[in-house]
């Protein structure tokens, strides 16, 4: 594979929901409209969104677990709906943990690495390695229904690196934990990408949804999506340019929240607005921009 | 490179999958061997001496013994079922689809565990059969064996092709309720089928659990059963297999396998 190469590619897809009736009764509704994207080899893409934005349809398209309504969706040159050979070199961790929780965590990873062809000798080995990467020896015969929310996650990410896939695919992998464990899981998100680059030839690409924005600070780039649509596809600096800038806010009614950017106009627009306030005796708060300050930016800048 | 287990390899690990989670819920193997037992023993001690249908000549217990067996597979199918329900509520489903398995290994895999775990709590039974009289021989206990693994994989097959439509346990126990047990009452499982009368004979004739029941309850006579309930046995694991297979082995448009709220 070289670095011209696509991973994972969506062209023009767009899919819509059925209505459903009964118990769980939900009216059709379209998740994504016309999203074309394409996924380079070894770089981590966090896909960013609100609930209901559409990124856990992009991942689970990808997965190959649904087919979408329009448009094609091709993962390592197939579509990974019909080519075992394509899902083969997936690994997926889905909001859900896919483990047994009646089964030990030995036993969970085995019966995924047999899953996938593996012999009960390498399986063995396979599990033996990402155990002890994920720190999780110690409890490799416990059983999974009595580990933490922290401890299955990473059992459940341990289980999708088993077979050294090419793409890693995690639904919002984080979002059920406490700071700590999401701050220790993201560390070995970044070390299982940082290793990667000991194979140049078939380094490990990532995709992420999420929905926090310190998840996405480990990736290289990041595609923010909104109502079933990119509104941002943005590289680490740009991101980063982003994210560095100010948002001024107020308790005055009527008045919007006031971010920085890259202009000079803009800037000294905030500094006029923060110097008023001040005279004015009105409080105000400067700080970070939050994921609804930067939703709101990309939409105005992906409708202008 | 990986590629995917070959489709035994991996039918057979999930099977294998399945009798290690029954290993770990003894509450499962209570209740599958617990309430058609009891259910024999009642019907057997209640109407031992009130009945004098045709067909039941040896007593009750020794009459009602095969359709206490078939309603050991058809609970331990349902606990079956409701294990895949539970699997994709829960994702892992969901997961195993994102791998290299395909539909029709899991069907495979699923219908194979479950007809191994229904097949041995049905055969614990067997010996019940000396108890109350009978006395087939040891090549008709083999031919029985046969019998109730075409019935285990039947009823496996049916209930997970009707899991796989359906949301909930709850829902799953109430077309329980209106398929699987009038299939059963109406199978000779409790009344020789020469009794039925009008349509209920033609209800009977073609209800696919009557086949196998019968020739269940000849073998377990120590006689020979007819060709039509050989081949009605045979017919009905072929039903379960296909039904299985059509059901659960297509990759669903958007979402049969995901968790139960379908749309993320």
């Amino acid at each position: 594979m070289n670095a011209n190469d696509t991973v994972a590619r969506l062209d023009g897809v767009s899919h819509t929901y059925p209505r459903i009736r009964g118990r769980h009764a939900q009216p059709e509704r379209p998740a994504l409209r016309g999203v074309t994207l394409e996924i380079r080899p070894g770089e981590t893409a966090a896909l960013l969104g609100r609930n209901g934005s559409g990124k856990s349809t992009i991942i689970r398209l990808l997965a190959g677990v649904m087919t979408p309504s329009a448009g094609a969706v091709r993962v390592l040159d197939a579509d990974p709906a019909r080519s075992t050979g394509a899902r083969a070199d997936l690994g997926v961790v889905f909001q859900q943990p896919a483990l047994d929780p009646l089964l030990t965590i030995r036993e969970n990873l085995t019966l995924h690495a047999r899953l996938f062809g593996l012999s009960r000798h390498d399986a063995s080995e396979r599990v033996a390695h990402s155990i002890e990467r994920l720190g999780l020896a110690d409890r490799l015969d416990q059983r999974v229904g009595s580990l933490s929310g922290g401890l299955t996650r990473r059992a459940d990410v341990a289980r999708a690196l088993l077979t050294e896939p090419k793409l890693l695919i995690l639904d919002e992998a984080t979002a059920s934990l406490d700071p700590s464990a999401r701050a220790e899981l993201i560390a070995l998100l970044r070390g299982a990408s940082d290793d990667s680059g000991d194979k140049p030839n078939d380094p490990l690409t990532i995709v992420m949804a999420t929905h926090l924005l310190d998840e996405a600070e480990i990736a290289d780039r990041v595609v923010m999506m909104d109502e079933g649509k990119i509104v941002l596809d943005a590289d680490t600096d740009a991101w980063r340019r982003m994210r560095s800038r100010t948002v001024l806010r107020t308790r005055a009614a009527g008045r919007e929240p006031i971010m920085t950017a890259d202009t000079e106009n803009q800037r000294a627009s905030l500094a006029a607005v923060a110097a008023e306030l001040t005279r004015a005796g009105e409080a105000f708060t400067l700080g970070p921009p939050s994921l609804d300050d930067l939703f709101t930016d990309s939409r105005e800048r992906s409708e202008t | 490179m990986i590629r995917g287990a070959a489709p035994m390899t991996a039918a057979a690990a999930l099977a294998g999958s399945e009798l290690r989670r029954f290993a770990r819920q003894p509450s499962r193997l209570i209740a599958t061997l617990g309430a058609p037992l009891l259910v024999w023993a009642f019907l057997g001690a209640g109407f031992a001496r009130a009945v004098g249908l045709p067909g039941a000549q040896e007593g009750f217990a020794a009459f009602a013994l095969p359709g206490a067996l078939t309603l050991v597979v058809l609970f331990g199918s349902v606990f079956a079922a409701i294990s895949l329900i539970e699997d994709r509520a829960s994702g892992l489903l969901q997961s195993v689809l994102a791998g290299p398995t395909a539909p029709a290994t899991v069907a495979l895999g699923k219908t194979l565990g479950g007809s191994v775990l229904c097949l041995a709590q049905a055969a614990l039974l067997l010996p019940l059969a000396w108890m109350v009289g009978l006395s087939p021989t040891p090549v008709h206990v083999l031919a029985a064996v046969a019998v109730l693994a075409c019935i285990a994989i039947g009823i496996s097959g049916l209930c997970l092709a009707l899991a796989w439509i359906i949301d909930s346990t709850s829902g799953f126990h109430g077309i329980m309720n209106l398929v699987l047990m009038p299939m059963w009452l109406l199978s000779g499982a409790v009344v020789p089928k020469e009794s039925a009368s009008g349509w209920m004979a033609s209800v009977v004739a073609v209800n696919p659990l009557t086949w196998p029941t019968d020739a269940l309850r000849t073998l377990l006579a120590g006689e020979t059963p007819g060709a039509v309930a050989i081949v009605g046995a045979a017919g009905f694991a072929l039903l379960g297999a296909v039904v299985a297979y059509g059901s659960i082995g297509r990759r669903p448009r958007s979402g049969n396998a995901t968790p139960t709220h379908r749309e993320p």
